[in-house]
């Protein structure tokens, strides 16, 4: 059971950058590879403030607010001049422009050695059902359960969700139809930033705040993004705990060497059942 | 008609054109020197002087020109003043095989060649300076370079994978421990020591169950689960990094009450980095140089280095004192080959250094208690005395603090 709680808790992180992944792209179309650097940089703002003795509560709402305006910033420099000319790709390279910048940053003001986060209940295990469970991780995954069926509801019933969703089926429309479509993936960037960046203490106190968190999330994110489904909050949650678990048990029942190559046998054989992942919507458009 | 691809799957295809333009976008390299005039004993040092290893390559600059400032200051080599050229790699083979070339074919005649700080450099340019017939050293712990007759003109001043894993068998053997269990790192070094560990332990007859932590894990529950179900009287960890968090906080959260020896590449972790509740009893098998109190620290020959590190440094030494004298120790080499064989030609030189056998042939040297070169060895031999137990705590002026059990 130990085992299925570490895989639900590491599930839950990917489920939440799988996330941060899909806000802007729901609503812009846009994937932002930058989205993980968030993260790491979310760890290190965490490290920086609580050896200053910053309470907990102010390190994630700087959190928040730094996420936030970067994710405004990038939407600005990195996306807005690019996504006019919808036949162009050049956005999807800038965020990776975007994420390189992040981790230099990160890479001159902290350099290579990891740094702990003392975030409380980093060292504390409650027994669950049988296993043991990271008060932690525990934390990252009622997170995680909140804030996907959260943003699922939300696109769904709320003006914001709808032209989100609008704007990322045809911009042109929805702008005819009244839609600030610059604010709607203005917001979806600040949105995802300051989820991204407010996660990062949580993900840095399991395994420390480090230049290379970022990109060591990228690739399981993308695979839990895959899985659930491009555009789907809910795909999100099942992907990353779906990611979490077949780690967890392949690790515990198979050669560790074995595990990754399970995982993306299951998400190949996913993809060729069902191309756009478990909850990712196929439209038929008759022209 | 009908069409069935929405924009976002599109989109998704195209993430993975862009993660391939990711892999070729950073490509760079800065050269930095400080040559000299034609009487000098010139040194050529390829370093990561940029990149994601940078820190390293910075620290084995300031070993070696810590290194050189004291040779220089007993009289140079064979009566030379030693004189430094740096080359930035990036810490990348391809970068250190270009760099390298450029070097070999600009004109000017190198005596000596520090090659890099990770074995990636160091297997890319060793075979290169060996057929140029250059001198070389590196700060890297491959085995793979432990080999005089594929590489000749090579001498290594670091302590090796295999010597590592063996001295933490040691310490399974000296507590009577009867079976083990192993998590190491899934890269390189940890594979390495990993066969050192079962090789060492083969030996000894003890059992060994092993896990590898993927070096991107945020989590080792499952494979320390997979080990504790084998029920060893020892857990050894082998990790560098992020990883040696997860596997220390993940000993912890599965509840699992055994003791942990660490390897040296534990040992080498700043453990400022990592929470203290997570380190709690564990014991880190490492070099005698890295600990305080040994008699290697208390040696002078260390005492000299340790000062010439902290002059050179301003004090600012992050890493244990094993990764910059491997470095320094590569300086004392180049001298002593050359004090041996009268010379610096080369030839003369090589042939000095493979006779080089007690640590008393090298004027200054303090990181093993033998050296044992021969044709076909080209590593120190560091012996079950040349280790020791330390704590896991911050470190104090390159040293960590001694295991309570010594």
């Amino acid at each position: 059971m130990t085992t299925l709680w570490a895989g639900l808790g590491a599930g839950a992180v990917y489920a939440l950058v799988a996330l941060t992944f899909n806000i802007p792209l729901a609503a812009s179309g846009v994937f932002n590879f930058a989205q993980p650097q968030f993260t790491m940089l979310g760890g290190f703002l965490a490290f920086e403030g609580l050896r200053q003795g910053w309470p907990l509560l102010l390190v994630l709402g700087a959190c928040v607010v730094v996420g936030g305006l970067l994710g405004v910033l990038e939407e600005r420099v990195a996306i807005r001049p690019f996504v006019r000319n919808t036949t162009s790709r050049a956005a999807l390279v800038t965020t990776v422009g975007f994420a390189v910048v992040l981790e230099g940053v990160a890479h001159v003001i902290w350099g290579t050695t990891p740094q702990a986060v003392p975030f409380p209940g980093t060292d504390s295990t409650l027994d669950v059902a049988g296993g043991r469970l990271g008060v932690l991780d525990l934390t990252v995954l009622i997170l995680a359960v909140v804030a996907c069926l959260s943003a699922e509801i939300a696109t769904r019933t709320t003006g914001w969700g709808l032209a989100n969703r609008a704007t990322t089926i045809d911009p042109t429309a929805a702008e005819l139809r009244g839609i600030d479509v610059t604010a709607v993936r203005r917001r979806a960037f600040a949105l995802a930033g300051a989820l991204a960046c407010a996660v990062g203490p949580l993900v840095a106190a399991q395994v420390t705040a480090s230049v290379t968190l970022g990109n060591n999330l990228l690739i399981l994110a993308f695979v839990a993004l895959c899985l659930g489904g491009f555009g789907s909050h809910v795909g999100c949650l099942v992907g990353g705990v779906a990611v979490g678990l077949v780690q967890a048990l392949g690790a515990r029942y198979l050669n560790g060497d074995w595990a990754l190559v399970l995982l993306f046998a299951v998400l190949v054989a996913l993809l060729l059942a069902r191309p756009s992942g478990l909850f990712g919507a196929r439209r038929q458009r008759t022209v | 008609m009908s069409q069935s691809t929405p924009r976002l799957a599109r989109t998704g295809a195209a993430v993975v054109a862009a993660a391939l333009t990711l892999g070729l976008a950073a490509c760079g390299s800065s050269a930095g020197a400080a040559g000299g005039g034609q009487s000098s004993f010139r040194i050529l040092a390829v370093a990561p002087l940029s990149g994601s290893v940078a820190a390293f390559g910075a620290g084995a600059k300031t070993a070696i020109d810590a290194a050189v400032k004291v040779v220089n200051g007993e009289g140079g080599i064979a009566g030379r003043t030693v004189e430094v050229t740096y080359v930035d790699d990036a810490g990348t083979p391809t970068q250190a095989v270009s760099v390298l070339q450029r070097e070999l074919a600009s004109g000017t005649t190198y005596d000596f060649a520090f090659l890099g700080s990770t074995s990636g450099e160091a297997l890319a340019m060793v075979p290169i300076a060996d057929q140029h017939k250059l001198l070389s050293c590196t700060q890297a712990g491959s085995d793979a370079l432990n080999d005089g007759s594929k590489y000749p003109y090579f001498f290594g001043a670091s302590t090796s994978l295999v010597q590592n894993a063996a001295a933490t068998v040691d310490q399974v053997k000296k507590a009577g421990y009867r079976s083990a269990a192993a998590l190491v790192d899934n890269n390189e070094r940890g594979v390495g020591t990993l066969a050192g560990f079962q090789t060492a332990l083969d030996k000894a007859g003890i059992p060994l169950a092993s896990e590898k932590l993927d070096p991107t894990a945020t989590d080792a529950t499952a494979q320390l689960a997979k080990l504790k179900a084998a029920n060893p009287d020892v857990l050894l960890l082998d990790a560098y990094g992020p990883t040696a968090a997860v596997m220390l906080s993940s000993v912890k959260k599965l509840g699992w009450n055994i003791p942990v020896v660490g390897s040296a590449t534990m040992a080498g972790n700043d453990f400022t980095s990592i929470p203290p509740a997570a380190y709690q009893g564990v014991v880190l098998r490492t070099a005698a140089m890295n600990i305080t109190g040994t008699p290697t620290t208390a040696s002078p020959d260390f005492v000299a280095f340790q000062k010439a590190m902290v002059a050179e440094s301003g004090g600012n030494l992050q890493y244990a004192a094993e990764t910059y004298a491997s470095a320094y120790g590569c300086v004392l080499l180049a001298r002593a080959g050359a004090t041996a064989a009268g010379s610096t030609d080369p030839d003369q030189m090589k042939a000095a250094l493979t006779k080089v056998s007690a640590a008393s042939d090298v004027k200054g040297w303090f990181l093993s208690s033998t050296i044992g070169f021969s044709p076909t060895s080209r590593k120190p031999i560091f012996s079950s005395s040349d280790y020791g137990n330390a704590s896991p705590g911050p470190r104090n002026a390159m040293l960590l603090p001694a295991a309570a059990a010594g």
